[in-house]
């Protein structure tokens, strides 16, 4: 188990601040009963479900010590990392490019595949992108502020 | 006479020509990612849910319906092929099919395999046709005490049945729920929960967060999964080699009619589904004296009774779905989701105010069956193809399509990012061992469950007596007690009966 982070506590605590978060907003912001019309206000109903799940937290804080530790792929951050830059590439050169750009580096440095299978598998995804969302179900794509500059 | 009616003027719906292309497109798709190891049901539905966002109400649901059963018929062939199972619920078939196909039998298996679909899934239909407005003509007499208690039923009997850990069920549930209070009341039409921001005015986009939750969540995990070797049994495979002979159909008869009434019948309680269905008629099965060879060594039964039940459950889930507005698995909750999606409210008063559309679905679930069969039929070839994608490129692939249908279906780059943030949640929920379904379950039944909470509490003027006072809601909050309390129960049981040996 040396090495291993063990992060297992975090999750309840997480839920456990949420819980709070919305009770505190729940009764603060929103109220719980209206006497007037004897009838429930917009708190309520989150009040109930958060207190209860504070109370589930609080059982699985004191579980969590007992687990096995929590560990993360390595390679879930190269993934996050990627998602992360598509998401901002869209804004400049597009979703389709920013896709298309992620797809083939992908498969080529992180896959390590021939530039055959690359090809193929590339051009096959990106058939059925255009023909099955742009022209079946015409989804404009966002075009990016540099195409948009350009065009 | 007036079902039968009712049926016939569902066909009328179904059976036009863009409604037999939604459900033959959905039937293809369905086929593929059931077959695909590691993509399964939950993650296919999700994935393919904003394909739906171009067409009507009907043909939509009626292609996602497709899509939901035709994942049936796909599992079996990964599990047969490669010892695989494409789904959870195709994991029974494996343990027979495979054994056949190493015999040189791959084609027998999978004919035996998709005839047990086609019947089973018939069995259940018929069983959905009859059952299913009885069981909406049940549920007209639930007032809103009813309808709570239900809920709590309904939300515990997925989450705790199928979790084991209660607390951990619980915290997902109740998180699944807080998501769903963020936006606009229903109550007083103000925000709550928006922390400012504009785009949660209209509250969380379902799409967008199952996409990422369970599709996008699937590729992180796909990451940490080790690559599939290509150990396909048969590298060649046609339709000729799948002949059946008159000895497999009648060695076929008794579990496919046994196991798809039964599969029926589980699929209509919530929380049990294909799955546990599948198990349940392979255990029946295996004791049964009359099988010829012993399951577990390539027996036409095993396989029969397997792929009968799961098909059963699958089409029976649509009743509890269609009449309740409850959902049998995280699969169904997704489908509700899209229901929901479409301005539809399943419950009791679907079956009176939208006969068209429930009727229609119902219809187009036997045109599925039907196409289904013959497209897996016809499709081996290419199945044989996919299933052994690495998982290399399916990392990359199910990322493009994860953010082309989040984006697809808000139109939005706020989509993207409610996908993206799903993705991660999801994947930290599994590695924290928090399953994902509860809390997707959770956020489509929060809204009903609120509404009746509180009309409820405004007839009683605040009294909790009135959930005990009424029999039914006694027998629903007994039936949540018991749930509650079933899996520690269960640890006691077995800690004692461990004990005692």
């Amino acid at each position: 188990m040396k090495g291993k982070i063990k992060l297992n506590v975090l999750f309840p605590v997480v839920t456990a601040v949420l819980s709070v978060v919305w009770i505190y907003k729940g009764l603060m912001e929103y109220g719980l009963w209206d006497a007037a019309s004897t009838s429930p206000k917009d708190g309520l109903f989150p009040c109930i479900i958060a207190a209860v799940l504070l109370l589930a937290s609080i059982f699985n804080i004191i579980g969590s010590f007992k687990e096995e530790p929590v560990t993360f792929e390595r390679n879930a951050w190269y993934l996050l990392g990627a998602l992360v830059l598509m998401y901002y590439a869209t804004e400049f050169i597009g979703m389709l490019p920013s896709l298309f750009i992620f797809y083939v580096l992908w498969l080529k440095l992180y896959a390590k595949e021939n530039w055959k299978n690359t090809i193929i598998a590339t051009v096959a995804m990106f058939v059925i992108i255009y023909f099955g969302f742009q022209v079946g179900l015409k989804i404009r794509f966002p075009m990016g502020s540099l195409f948009q500059m350009l065009g | 006479m007036d079902t039968l009616s009712y049926l016939f003027s569902g066909f009328q719906t179904a059976l036009t020509f863009q409604n037999i292309g939604a459900a033959a497109i959905g039937a293809i798709l369905g086929i593929i990612v059931g077959a695909m190891p590691g993509i399964g049901s939950l993650v296919g539905v999700a994935l393919l849910l904003p394909l739906t966002y171009a067409f009507n109400p009907t043909t939509a649901i009626i292609m996602l319906g497709a899509i939901y059963y035709a994942n049936m018929f796909g599992g079996a062939f990964s599990s047969i092929l490669i010892n695989v199972p494409g789904d959870a619920p195709a994991i029974m078939t494996a343990l027979d099919g495979y054994p056949l196909a190493r015999k040189g039998k791959p084609g027998k298996a999978l004919m035996v395999a998709n005839m047990s679909s086609f019947l089973g899934g018939l069995l259940g239909m018929i069983v959905l046709t009859f059952f299913g407005p009885a069981l909406a003509q049940f549920g007209l007499k639930f007032g809103p005490a009813e309808m709570t208690t239900l809920m709590l039923v309904a939300l515990s009997s997925i989450s705790w049945l199928i979790e084991g850990n209660v607390m951990k069920g619980l915290a997902v549930t109740c998180i699944g729920i807080l998501i769903a209070t963020i936006g606009i009341s229903t109550n007083t039409g103000e925000a709550r929960y928006t922390f400012g921001v504009l785009h949660l005015l209209s509250g969380v986009n379902f799409i967008p967060l199952v996409v990422g939750f369970i599709g996008m969540a699937q590729v992180f995990n796909l990451l940490g999964q080790q690559e599939r070797g290509n150990d396909l049994v048969v590298k060649k495979l046609s339709i000729a080699d799948c002949k059946l002979n008159k000895e497999d159909f009648s060695r076929m008869g008794a579990p496919v009619v046994r196991s798809g009434l039964l599969g029926s019948v589980i699929g209509f309680i919530p929380g049990a589904g294909a799955t546990m269905a599948s198990i349940v008629s392979y255990t029946i099965q295996k004791k049964s004296k009359r099988n010829k060879e012993k399951l577990g060594t390539g027996a036409i039964e095993g396989i029969a009774a397997s792929e009968a039940a799961n098909n059963g459950a699958a089409a029976g889930a649509f009743g509890p779905l269609l009449a309740l507005g409850i959902p049998g698995s995280g699969t169904t909750a997704v489908l509700l989701g899209g229901l929901m999606m479409w301005g539809l409210q399943p419950g009791p008063r679907l079956f009176t105010d939208s006969p068209d559309f429930a009727w229609g679905l119902i219809s187009s679930l036997y045109v599925s069956n039907i196409i289904a069969l013959l497209l897996a039929l016809l499709m081996i070839p290419l199945i044989m193809k996919v299933i052994c994608i690495p998982n290399r490129i399916l990392i990359p692939t199910i990322t493009v399509i994860c953010f082309v249908g989040a984006y697809a279906s808000t139109t939005s780059m706020w989509g993207v990012l409610i996908m993206i943030i799903g993705g991660i949640m999801g994947y930290i929920f599994q590695r924290f061992g928090y399953s994902a379904s509860p809390m997707l379950l959770a956020t489509i039944l929060s809204v009903t469950f609120e509404v009746n909470l509180r009309r409820a509490l405004n007839i009683s003027g605040g009294s909790l007596s009135i959930f005990v006072t009424k029999p039914l809601s006694l027998i629903f909050l007994l039936i949540f007690v018991a749930l509650l309390f079933s899996p520690v129960i269960k640890k006691a049981y077995r800690k004692a009966k461990a004990q005692k040996a």
